[in-house]
């Protein structure tokens, strides 16, 4: 089983485990269009929109993946579904949109029928990595080493 | 979300929900307007299929399934992400 290990830590190599207290376990991510849509915009002679480059969160509190609005408008992909959150205003309708999530840093490829439509603007993170795709995977927080390890 | 770009799709879901359910339990259904257009086994599939039938445009990706998912995601819409003291 392959394994990924992020540590913060600071120039002379030791942990830093303020780091990931403050920052949370986030990962490199490129957010890009599925191949199938990439493949239309090549037939409709428009161009393939660049993968967005950010910082995705993992968060073992949500039940789905989710990326930031802003970003799935910019890449052109258009609503495939509807899905009932859970605020604490209330319950909420988001729109749900496939996506194509690449993990740089792991090197792991994935390609989803569909996540969810956020609000994330203002945060330092455009997705949230939820239980969705964890399902698929072993995660580790160490808060005392200020790591965390994937196993995939 | 202030208007609902599938509610027509979404409307014609619910109105043969039943019948969907019966023909074609936990496939994916890909419906455009009030129209079905092909079930599959999963959601990509139903995707392509959309994609080279449509072309980029909304439509509706369905699984005919009776439960209602509700999805949570307790620190993004508590507010609560990257909170400080």
């Amino acid at each position: 089983m392959p394994v990924y290990n992020h540590s913060f830590v600071d120039d002379k190599n030791i942990p830093q485990p303020l780091g990931i207290l403050q920052s949370g376990p986030v990962i490199s991510i490129e957010i890009s269009v599925p191949q199938s849509l990439a493949e239309e915009f090549t037939r409709s002679n428009l161009p393939i929109p660049r993968p967005i480059v950010g910082l995705a969160l993992i968060d073992t509190g949500a039940s789905s993946s989710c990326v930031d609005n802003g970003t799935i408008e910019s890449l052109g992909i258009k609503s495939i579904g509807i899905v009932d959150t859970m605020t604490p205003a209330g319950p909420k309708q988001q729109y749900r949109y496939p996506a194509h999530f690449f993990f740089p840093a792991a090197k792991i490829n994935v390609d989803f029928g569909s996540i969810t439509g956020a609000d994330l603007k203002g945060q330092p993170i455009m997705a949230l990595i939820g239980r969705d795709i964890l399902s698929n995977f072993i995660f580790v927080y160490n808060g005392t080493l200020g790591m965390y390890t994937i196993g995939y | 979300m202030d208007t609902n770009i599938l509610q027509k799709e979404l409307d014609y879901y619910e109105k043969n929900k039943e019948l969907f359910l019966k023909n074609y339990s936990n496939q994916f259904l890909l419906i455009k307007n009030e129209e079905l257009l092909g079930s599959f086994t999963n959601e990509v599939d139903a995707y392509n299929t959309g994609i080279k039938k449509l072309g980029n445009q909304a439509f509706l990706i369905k699984q005919a399934i009776q439960t209602k998912f509700i999805q949570t995601n307790y620190s993004l819409y508590s507010g609560l992400i990257h909170a400080s003291l």
